[in-house]
């Protein structure tokens, strides 16, 4: 299973971000995280797009969450930044029925466990799990 | 989910495999799974060298199970999919906050995977009895 890396740091700026009451400046979130400046840049124009964070201009400027942790479902912000995990693509060459019975029986199985389990979990699950030395 | 081919064909190989309940060869299988006979070889490799399938050799030569209550992860596994396993390979763990969501997500995966090669080739059953074939 491809469980993908957009997801992995979209989750972690958020859980990042959370710790912190005032807008908070990408480029300090990508020293935390040790990602890309860059990339956190395209990752966070995802998750203020799909509404999650909200941006903020000026020297004292950034990005903050747009609603409390407890009502960002994981489920949404995963499904935003990755597709595959919560869509199996469907196959380009002619299907046999061993194929079809592999995608119906195993691949939508495992789809839909990974759906279930992400629906039933916030953020506030996540910043719950941080270590105390994040929470400023 | 997203599959590599190999993982994929690997699967659907030994779906088939499980399904007719006997050995076949290798030119039936490629056939029945439409892959070129010379891949189904090179897949045939890995599956063989972890006990999953028996190879004979010679005119009667075919392909069998090696053993019954394989599981789809052990396929798979066998394959090379080692991205299933979450964070494979990520070298930041220490005081990630994804972590245990990746591993509780990796449980489930490993939950249905666990799914047996024959309960897997009884659902195709029902699936062909269903459609009328």
């Amino acid at each position: 299973m491809n469980l993908p890396t957009t997801a992995r740091y979209g989750l972690r700026l958020l859980v990042d971000v959370s710790a912190f009451s005032s807008p908070v400046s990408l480029s300090s979130c990508a020293g935390r995280l040790g990602i890309s400046l860059s990339y956190l840049r395209q990752l966070a124009a995802l998750l203020i797009k799909a509404g999650f964070l909200l941006s903020r201009k000026g020297t004292s400027g950034g990005v903050l969450l747009a609603r409390p942790p407890k009502d960002i479902s994981l489920l949404d912000v995963v499904s935003v930044l990755d597709d595959e995990l919560v869509a199996t693509k469907p196959d380009a060459r002619l299907e046999n029925p061993y194929g079809r019975c592999v995608r119906l029986f195993l691949l939508d199985a495992v789809d839909a466990s990974v759906k279930k389990k992400l629906s039933g979990l916030t953020l506030a699950d996540l910043v719950e799990r941080q270590p105390s030395f994040y929470v400023i | 989910m997203h599959l590599s081919t190999k993982g994929r064909y690997s699967l659907e190989a030994m779906l088939y495999l499980a399904s007719v309940g006997v050995g076949r060869n290798g030119k039936e299988i490629s056939q029945a799974v439409g892959i070129p006979s010379g891949y189904l070889a090179q897949l045939m490799m890995p599956l063989r060298r972890d006990g999953l399938v028996t190879a004979h050799r010679g005119a009667s030569g075919c392909y069998a199970l090696g053993r019954s209550g394989i599981t789809c992860g052990e396929i798979l596994r066998s394959a090379g999919e080692e991205r299933m396993l979450p964070c494979h390979g990520c070298g930041k763990k220490e005081g990630c906050a994804t972590e245990r969501l990746w591993d509780d997500l990796a449980s489930c995966v490993d939950q249905v995977l666990s799914l047996s090669i024959e309960e897997l080739a009884s659902s195709l059953l029902s699936m062909q009895k269903g459609a009328g074939l």
